[in-house]
């Protein structure tokens, strides 16, 4: 039986019909087939974590205060410090870096609850893009993962890690998350602490989880946040709130329901019905104001990523990949006024998306993670049916950078699959602070469907 | 795409700003940055219409005065 989940491994090494050990060689297992296709990994640590194992097979045995995620194999964006561990952001600029002396405090928190850090996930350079390059989607290797965390979405699709770490600045937990039919969690922004993480938009960067379902994601975010206590009860807490019947359910009727793939739109209006379906009360709903929070978005993270890259950018741009190069040479172009009234516009659109929440007494708002499906690598454009083309990299942030600049906090749920078999996600987007409120509307609608058992070929 | 004399008009822009913080623009890459810069001043004009206020204010209070909190 393979076992691809965090909670159906956390119930088979407390039954002991599995070991630790055997559980991670049979990851070990599967990288090896999956990793020469998909590049997820930037290193495995395949000996300690092997060592970990057995050492965690032997406190299971003792049995005595054993940490709630004891034995669970982890895969860490490489923009994460792990002690001993270079942090290289798949730049060429930190080629050399010396190894972190100590963890981030994302790391930190689940070796503290037992887990094993199984290995490094790709990255876009500087956590700044959608195509994580060389990783490759698992549904499609001829297909981009998403990004910037694609290497850790990919993984779990592909079922070499039972959880995964992920950063999201405009969209890299979401956009990768719903690529690759993965749930990806964006906290409440300022909720968990980015210490030892690579920044790139201090006051848009947000850590969060990325797992096969939206319980696995929750038990990673409640020892994300310290609270292991609570992890035993994730799922009572996630059941208890759990029913679909009288959530008031928000649907945009402008912005987000424009220029969509077919697939997409058609996955979406399937969602939106079946919540109907299940006792949601759906409320058509408008945020004039979405264009520039996602404007806002964007230009307050390329002035600050610039801002944090200037020495770099002046002394070493030949270091640098063209993406993240051009991104940070534009964002010192531009002058101090615009990134004050880009952070202006963000408190402004916070109030107007709390206002909508508030006047249509939402529990929750729905929206398409992304207007369309996974691009292929030499794609460089999405064509939509009118014939009109996007920059996939503006496409693929269009639905997901207001959430950044309004803090909400957002899951990314599988929601259905294109006319080409390709994934497609739904967006929950949620109150501030009411972070376990909205897994528990996730959480419904996803256990209400099998999106989420779905798996790719490999 | 912008025409040929918009394009100019950008290139130069671009070229003089890159001056003014130290950056070396080769003719090579400008028509990347053109369109990235392009880009951003749509971004800017999406700003526009907006009303803000001069007063800064903390993220979330009090525009959600009854926001849950899960660490009640």
């Amino acid at each position: 039986m393979t076992i691809d989940t965090l909670t159906g491994a956390l119930d088979a090494l407390n039954a002991r019909t599995i070991s630790t050990l055997e559980l991670v060689d049979s990851l070990l297992e599967r990288l090896e087939r999956t990793e020469p296709t998909l590049h997820t990994y930037v290193s495995i640590f395949t000996e300690s974590a092997r060592a970990q194992a057995s050492a965690a097979d032997r406190w299971r045995r003792i049995g005595t205060d054993v940490p709630p995620l004891l034995g669970i194999p982890i895969g860490v964006k490489d923009i994460f410090d792990i002690a001993g561990d270079p942090t290289r952001c798949n730049s060429r600029l930190r080629e050399h870096v010396a190894p972190a002396t100590t963890d981030s405090d994302a790391v930190a928190a689940l070796k503290r609850d037992g887990a094993i850090i199984l290995g490094k996930t790709v990255t876009q350079e500087f956590a700044a893009g959608v195509v994580s390059a060389p990783a490759r989607n698992a549904w499609d290797p001829d297909r981009i993962p998403g990004g910037s965390s694609g290497g850790s979405a990919a993984s779990i699709a592909a079922g070499t890690c039972l959880g995964a770490l992920g950063s999201d600045t405009g969209g890299s937990i979401r956009i990768p998350a719903s690529l690759n039919d993965v749930v990806g969690f964006k906290p409440t922004f300022g909720q968990l602490s980015t210490a030892g993480v690579y920044p790139l938009s201090t006051s848009l960067d947000t850590v969060g989880p990325i797992a096969r379902t939206v319980l696995d994601a929750v038990i990673l975010y409640q020892s994300l946040r310290n609270e292991p206590d609570a992890i035993a009860s994730s799922k009572d807490t996630l059941d208890r709130q759990g029913s679909l019947r009288g959530k008031r359910i928000g649907v945009f009727s402008t912005y987000f329901d424009h220029q969509l793939q077919p697939g997409v739109a058609s996955a979406f209006a399937t969602a939106v019905a079946h919540l109907q379906a299940e006792g949601a009360e759906i409320v058509s709903c408008d945020w004039s104001d979405a264009p520039a929070a996602r404007a806002a978005g964007l230009l307050i993270s390329r002035i600050e990523s610039a801002a944090l890259h200037e020495k770099t950018l002046l002394t070493q741009p030949e270091l640098m990949g063209e993406d993240l190069r051009s991104r940070l040479e534009v964002g010192a172009l531009l002058p101090a006024s615009t990134y004050i009234e880009a952070l202006r516009v963000r408190d402004s659109v916070t109030r107007s998306i709390a206002d909508v929440f508030i006047g249509n007494r939402l529990d929750a708002v729905v929206a398409p993670s992304t207007p369309a499906s996974a691009p292929r690598v030499d794609a460089s454009v999405v064509t939509f049916p009118d014939g009109a083309e996007e920059a996939f990299a503006t496409a693929m942030t269009r639905f997901t950078t207001p959430w950044n600049s309004t803090g909400q906090p957002v899951f990314s749920v599988p929601c259905g699959f294109d006319e080409l078999g390709l994934p497609v996600g739904l967006s929950f987007i949620g109150r501030p602070h009411a972070d376990l409120a909205l897994a528990s509307i996730a959480h419904a609608y996803e256990q209400s469907t099998d999106w989420h058992t779905k798996r790719p070929a490999n | 795409m912008p025409d040929d004399d918009t394009h100019a008009s950008h290139a130069k822009t671009i070229r003089t700003l890159a001056r003014t913080v130290g950056l070396d623009i080769d003719s090579e890459r400008l028509p990347t940055l053109v369109a990235d810069y392009v880009a951003a001043l749509a971004m800017i004009e999406d700003l526009h219409g907006v009303e803000t206020e001069l007063v800064p204010a903390s993220p979330f209070d009090p525009a959600w005065p009854e926001a849950q909190d899960d660490r009640r």
